[in-house]
This record gives structure tokens, sequence and C-alpha cells, in this order.
């Protein structure tokens, strides 16, 4: 019986802890809301719990852990529209206006890419290739057109999958990170003593090149750079 | 106020008034010279006789005869001597300057008269100077320049009680951030020729602000339990205790080049001595600000202030940012007050102030303003207010926290970029944006990995695999088709294991003459598929030479064609069949053909 539960605990806690994070942010005390949805986070990752938790840190002013972990719900589930609307929202409050720059024929590529998440992609690549592979099979063994046709037209939906998934892994690779601390100064070196190069505020989204001991040479989307403390930052994925 | 003045340099005018004669060996040059020639009226300045001389057997001392019109307020003397060896013979050259400090007390036009002075039997005389008095002081009444302690007199005088560093701190119990004045300075009862630290003054544990620094000596006047001092001051600073506890303000020490007063002008050398002297150590008691009522708006402020907040605009577009200055004014540590802490306000973006110090030290206080500037980024358009900002701090005199308060301010923004129009095409309008709210409760958590799964890859593989399969089946029935050997060669396999099976069979059912028919057939037949040959149209010959052609080795051959015979046999001579066992003779058929 003890052992049911604990188990029972081990299955309610997070789902709890959550509840009780939606109870507190209602009632607007969002420290206590951010510390429940942290603790609901620490069994698994679930983009409900991802998202509400940006909303509870947005409201207490703290920008850039929002963005980390909305871009964490997104990952998970980018089609819900709180989370592209909330994202959206709160990318626009942050001090450094980088902007986005990109054509509206790459934005919509992007968009459809993104349709689905890194693992829905995956799926869809390996369940619509295999079956392109055995329609494939049939058709060379018997040649019926519907075959052949059926072949074609799951491959170009595996290779859909497969590109979204691609999109995505490229994205994780490129070690994404926002900066969690209200301002903070690049420095040209990893070390306090080289010189400052730039400053840059709460949100702003970087991607890190290298680290080094406790620094992280980071690359805002224009290009420019810099090394911070990597306690500066918070990695998205 | 320090005396200023007296030894200044710039108008200074040396005024040659008397020359020797003649070059002779003891002879001595004697002049007079005025540190200015116009003065204020009652204003002091320096008259210096001074005799130059080598080889002086005694001092020579001048006589100044009364000045009508002005006031002898002191007289001191300086010594300083010169040796050098001019073509190998010791030259001693000294010179003494006796230093009178003066005040006119009348204006307009003032002589002082010729200065007189005898030596070895010989009169000397100085040119007279002439002084103009003017009404309006060059400076103020200060008193002697110099050492204007020391009598001038030629007497030892111990420097015990007569020369020290007297180090005073304005008070000895404090509360953390609350003022304390020192003064450093130098009493003497001797003249003083030069000086310097010999250990510097440091304040550790203190927030130091410098008040006055001595780039030289300025003595004044100074009586003290009945005895008077020339009293330069060295150092002036205001000092703010950092943290509660016993902190001492340590030793310091300076050397100051004592002239000394000689019995004999002869002294060769050392016509000044080093001294060090060095101060008392000073407990300063710091008592800690009280915990118990201490508010969260303090930040550090310990004396008496003002506070003032305004914003620099009531209006901005397009996300500009708005000011909001909060001024500190008053007395106390304005230098370590932090900043305020604004609470986060919706909507707006409030960046880490620019803070400014303009501090000045006044009579042992200090006393300014702080300001800091809080740019204010409003993130979307509307009415913004910004609550009224508190300010605490300590006021040591009621011992007691005191709160200062400024606004609330407010402003409004419009053309932010974040901004929605303000009405749509459907008309509704809008009245602002936000984020979307939370999702609902939930009954169960997923637990996703942020990794993709690993097994869609393995059946894309698999997949692939099957592709393989698919192209091979495709091209092994095309070759089936369009190649003979090839598709006798694939039939071969299964055509002999099924005579083999009849064979077999026959056996059983003891149809010898039939199983060795099929045994002959099948080794046959299995040859002819296996390299394409008609063996029923070959004669044994024609086989053996065919096979050799396809490299099977001659043993083989042998045994094949051995089975093959003794199949013969058995079929057409039935009566031997009993004496060979058919069993063995299927065994190697099957052996032979798998060693093809």
């Amino acid at each position: 019986m003890p052992a049911l539960l604990a188990v029972l605990a081990l299955v309610l806690g997070p789902v709890q802890a959550y509840n009780d994070g939606n109870r507190l942010y209602a009632q607007k005390d969002y420290a206590g809301a951010v510390h429940a949805y942290e603790e609901a986070l620490k069994t698994g990752n679930d983009p409900r719990v991802h998202y509400n938790l940006g909303n509870a840190l947005f409201r207490s002013g703290k920008i850039g852990e929002a963005i980390v972990h909305y871009r964490r719900a997104y990952f998970l589930t980018p089609r819900d529209h709180d989370i592209v609307a909330n994202l959206a929202f709160v990318r626009a409050y942050r001090v450094d206006k980088t902007s986005g720059g990109s054509s509206p024929l790459a934005h919509a590529a992007d968009r459809a890419l993104r349709w689905l998440s890194r693992s829905e992609a995956s799926l869809i690549a390996g369940v619509l290739f295999t079956l392109a592979g055995l329609a494939l099979a049939a058709w060379i063994v018997w040649r019926g057109p519907p075959l052949g046709f059926a072949a074609g037209v799951l491959a170009l939906l595996g290779l859909y999958g497969f590109l979204a998934q691609q999109l995505w892994a490229g994205e994780v690779g490129s070690r994404p990170a926002v900066v969690v601390v209200p301002e903070v100064s690049a420095a040209s070196g990893p070390g306090d003593e080289f010189k400052q190069v730039l400053l840059i505020h709460d949100g702003t989204e970087v991607k890190i090149r290298e680290t080094r001991g406790e620094w992280a040479l980071v690359q805002l989307p224009g290009g420019s750079g810099g090394w911070l403390k990597q306690s500066a930052v918070e990695r998205v994925y | 106020m320090s005396p200023r003045g007296a030894l200044r340099g710039a108008g200074a005018a040396l005024v040659l008034a008397a020359l020797a004669s003649a070059a002779l060996a003891a002879e001595i040059e004697f002049t007079a010279s005025v540190d200015q020639t116009t003065v204020g009226l009652g204003e002091q300045f320096q008259l210096v006789l001074s005799v130059r001389g080598e080889d002086m057997l005694s001092a020579p001392s001048p006589t100044l005869p009364p000045v009508p019109g002005l006031d002898v307020l002191g007289r001191s003397t300086s010594q300083s001597t010169n040796i050098s060896f001019i073509g190998g013979q010791l030259k001693k050259e000294a010179t003494v300057s006796f230093i009178y400090g003066m005040a006119a007390k009348q204006l307009g036009k003032v002589v002082i008269p010729p200065a007189t002075l005898t030596y070895q039997g010989k009169q000397y005389q100085t040119q007279p100077i002439e002084l103009t008095v003017v009404k309006a002081p060059q400076g103020q009444a200060a008193p002697m320049p110099g050492a204007p302690g020391v009598t001038g007199g030629r007497s030892q005088i111990p420097l015990e009680g007569n020369l020290f560093l007297s180090v005073t701190a304005s008070r000895k119990t404090v509360y953390v951030g609350e003022p304390i004045a020192v003064d450093i300075a130098l009493y003497t009862r001797f003249q003083i020729e030069n000086g310097g630290w010999a250990t510097m003054p440091t304040f550790e544990g203190f927030w130091t602000e410098k008040v006055f620094e001595a780039d030289r000596f300025q003595f004044e006047r100074r009586t003290v339990e009945g005895k008077t001092y020339g009293v330069a001051d060295l150092k002036r600073v205001v000092l703010f205790p950092i943290s509660p506890g016993e902190t001492t303000i340590k030793p310091m020490a300076f050397n100051a080049a004592v002239a000394q007063s000689s019995q004999s002008i002869f002294d060769m050398l050392g016509s000044s001595q080093s001294v060090r002297v060095d101060s008392k150590p000073i407990t300063i008691k710091v008592l800690p600000l009280p915990e118990s009522d201490k508010p969260a708006e303090f930040t550090g402020g310990v004396g008496r202030f003002t506070l003032a907040g305004e914003m620099d605009r009531a209006t901005t577009t397009n996300g500009e940012p708005v000011n909001l200055s909060l001024r500190l004014a008053g007395t106390g540590n304005l230098r370590m007050i932090d900043p305020p802490k604004l609470a986060a306000i919706p909507g707006l973006k409030i960046l880490t102030p620019e803070v400014k110090d303009d501090v000045r030290v006044e009579s042992g206080t200090v006393r300014g303003t702080k300001s800091f500037r809080f740019p204010i980024i409003p993130q979307g358009d509307g009415r913004f207010e910004v609550p009224m900002v508190t300010i605490a701090f300590f006021d040591p005199e009621s011992k007691s926290y005191k709160k200062l308060t400024a606004g609330p301010f407010s402003f409004s923004a419009s053309g932010s970029a974040s901004s929605a129009p303000v009405a749509e095409a459907s008309g509704l309008k809008v009245l602002g944006t936000d984020i979307d709210y939370i999702k609902p409760d939930a009954v169960s958590l997923g637990s996703m990995s942020m990794d993709p799964p690993w097994w869609p890859n393995a059946m894309m593989l698999l997949s692939l695999a099957t592709v393989g399969l698919a192209v091979g089946y495709r091209g092994h029935s095309q070759r089936l088709r369009s190649d003979r050997g090839y598709a006798r060669k694939s039939r071969s396999t299964a055509l002999v294991r099924r005579r083999l099976k009849q064979a077999e069979q026959l056996l059983k059912k003891q149809d010898e003459k039939g199983f060795h028919a099929e045994l002959s057939r099948a080794v046959l037949g299995y040859l002819g598929d296996r390299f394409n040959l008609d063996t029923s149209a070959l004669t044994r010959d024609q086989l053996r030479a065919a096979l050799a052609e396809r490299s099977v080795a001659s043993p083989t051959i042998d045994a094949l064609f051995d089975v093959v015979d003794r199949c013969e046999v058995a079929r057409f001579s039935p009566g031997e069949a009993a004496a060979r066992d058919p069993h063995k003779l299927f065994d190697a058929a099957r052996d032979v053909m798998a060693g093809i």
C-alpha cells in the first residue's frame, strides 16, 4: 500500500504542482507560480507547463527566461497559437531590437516546415519513407502504376518530414540561448580583463559558438558577438 | 583659513641694496629684499636681510632701525652653508638670512631705511626699499610665516613637546555612514625647512572624502597650554565608517627637517636635522544602524536629506524612453547611497539608472546632491503611472529612520513599435494587447522528450533493405526469363532434390529398377542443369571432356561415372542387385552431386 501511494505521488506530484501553479497564477502570485511550475517540470517536459511557466516569468519581469520556456513549449507543440502569440508578444518587450531581416518567402518556408514538431517530423519521415520504400519494392516486383504513384507521393511527404526534422536538428545543433540577466556586457575575450565590446539586455537571443570554462562566445542574429559568463545566458535545448 | 601670500614668490622683488666694495677675502655681501613691494594695509610681508660670505668667523647681526609706518611682528633666522673645493682649497661659504615679519599700518609710500651691519670693523649697509601700501588687502591678516613660534634665539630646545604630529577626530563614536572630520597638523616650535610623509595616512575601513592636502607649509601661530606653536595643516579629511565595530585610524608619521639653532654659525654640516614624528592611533567606535525598524526602502543613506523627483516629459512617441530623475540633496554620506529599487511595472521597461554625485565638503560635513536617472521605455501605448518612490535614510541626530517620497509620476506613450492598431477594420476598438492566458488545469501531464525517437530511422533502414531485396528479386526473375542457362542453373537444385526424393521413395517401395533409373536421371539431369549441357545427346567421352573443360576434378568425374555405371548395371542385370546396397549408392550419388 505505501508503495502504491509513492507511485501515486510520483504520478500526481507534477500534476498537483502544475494545478497549484495555475491557482497561484490566477491569484497573481507569479513568483509562487514560477516555483510550482518549475517543480512540475522536474519529472518531465510538458508543453503546457513550459507555456504557463513562460507566462508567470513574463509577469515577474523575467523576459529572457520566459522566452526560453516559450521556445521549449514551441519546440514540443509548434502548432499551438497561444505559444506563438505569446512568444512574439514577449519578444517585442526586449530592449535589444534585433531585426529578424528574413525575406517573406524564407519566413513562409520556415513556418511551413515548423508546422511539425521535431518528434512528429522524425516520426513522419520514418513512417512515410518506410511506406514509400515498401511501395517502391512492390512496384519493382509487380510494376503496377498505382504502386509507383503511391511510392512517389509517400516519398515526397516523407521528404517534407525529413526537411522539417533537419531544420529542427540544425536549430538544436546551433546551441541557441537567451540572455537571462537584466544587462550584461560582452567582452572581446573569455575574461574580465578583456575589453567590453557589446552591451546586451534581458531576452536577447544568441547562439553559443564556443565555451571555455565559465565563459561562452555568443553570437547575435546580426553576426556581432562577444564573450559572456555562461551564467548570464540559458540554453534553450 | 591658513595664512596666504606670506611666502608668495610671484611679485617678490629682490632688491640688491648693497654690495661689498672690493673683493677682499674677508669681505661679505649684505643684501635686503622684500617678498612684495605693494602690500595691503595690515597685510603681512617679509623682509629678508641676508649676509653671505666666506669663512665668516662670527655671526654678524644686522641692525634694523625703527621703521615709521611699519610694525615688526617677529624675527627668525635661517642659515645655510655651502662647502666646495676649488683648486685644492676648501672654500666655505655661509649665508645667514634674518627674516622679519612686518605689517604696514599706514597707507601710501613707506620706505624701509638701510639696515646696517658691522663685520670685522667694517660697516655694511643695505639700500632703502620703497613700499606701496594700498587699502585693499591682498590677503587676510595672517600670522607670521616661517616658524614664528621659534624665538629666533640660539638656545637648544628639546624636541619633546615642541614638535609633534597632531591627529584629531571630530568625534569618536559614530554610526555607520556618519561623517568624522579628521585634521592632521604639524605643531612645531622650531623652524621647519621641509618635510614629507614617512607613513602616509591611510584610512582603512572608511570612505574618505579629502578636504585639504598641503603641498607646502603654511604656518600659523597657535597657543596651546601657554606655549606658542607654529602650526601647519597637512591634511584634512572627512571619513565615513563602512562597517560597525571598533575601527582604528592608524598612526602616521612625518619626517620634518628641523633647522638646527646652533651656538655658532660655523657649523659646517647639519644645518638641519631630520626628525620623525609619529601620531597616536585613534580608535573610533562605529555603531551599527538599528536593524529593528530598518525600512525596506533603506539604501544606505546616513545624514539628512530631501528628495525631489521629476519626469523629463509627460508624453513620448515611438517607444522613446522617458527619464525619471530622483535627486537626493542634503548632508551625509551621499556617495555611499545606492539607487532605490523601482518595482517592476507591467508595460514598462525600467533600465539601470545613471548615477551622479555632486559633493562638496563644508565645515566638516559633506553636502551636495546625488541623482539617479532611470530611463523608462514604454512597451506599448497608453497612460502609464510610476507609483510613488520611497527612499529611507537614517538620521543620526534623532537616531531613527526617515522616509522620503516622490511621485507618483505619469506619462502617456503613443506610436510604440509593438502597439496594436487602435481600431481594426471591423470597427472593434482595441483597448490594448496582452499575452494569452495560461493553459487550464490538467489531469495528467506528459513527459515529452526533447530528443526525437530513434526507431523511425531504423524503420527507414528496413525499408531500404526491402527495396534492395525487391531490386534483387526483379533482376533474378528477369534473368530467369531471358537467360536459359541461368534459368537451368537456378532450377537445378530444386530438380535434383525432387528426383532424389523420388528415388528414395522408389527405394522404399522396393522398386529397385525404378530407383536406379531415377537416380541415374537425377545425376545426369543435375549435370545438365548445372553446366548447361544436353547430357542425353552426349557420348560418355564427350561428357567427360565437357566436364573436364568446366574444371571438374577428375576423381569427382570418376566417382560420377561410377555411380552412373552402377545404376546401369543394376537396371539391366537385376539379379546382382541384391549383392549391392542401394542405400550406399544413394548416398554416393548425393555426395557426388554435392561435390560438383
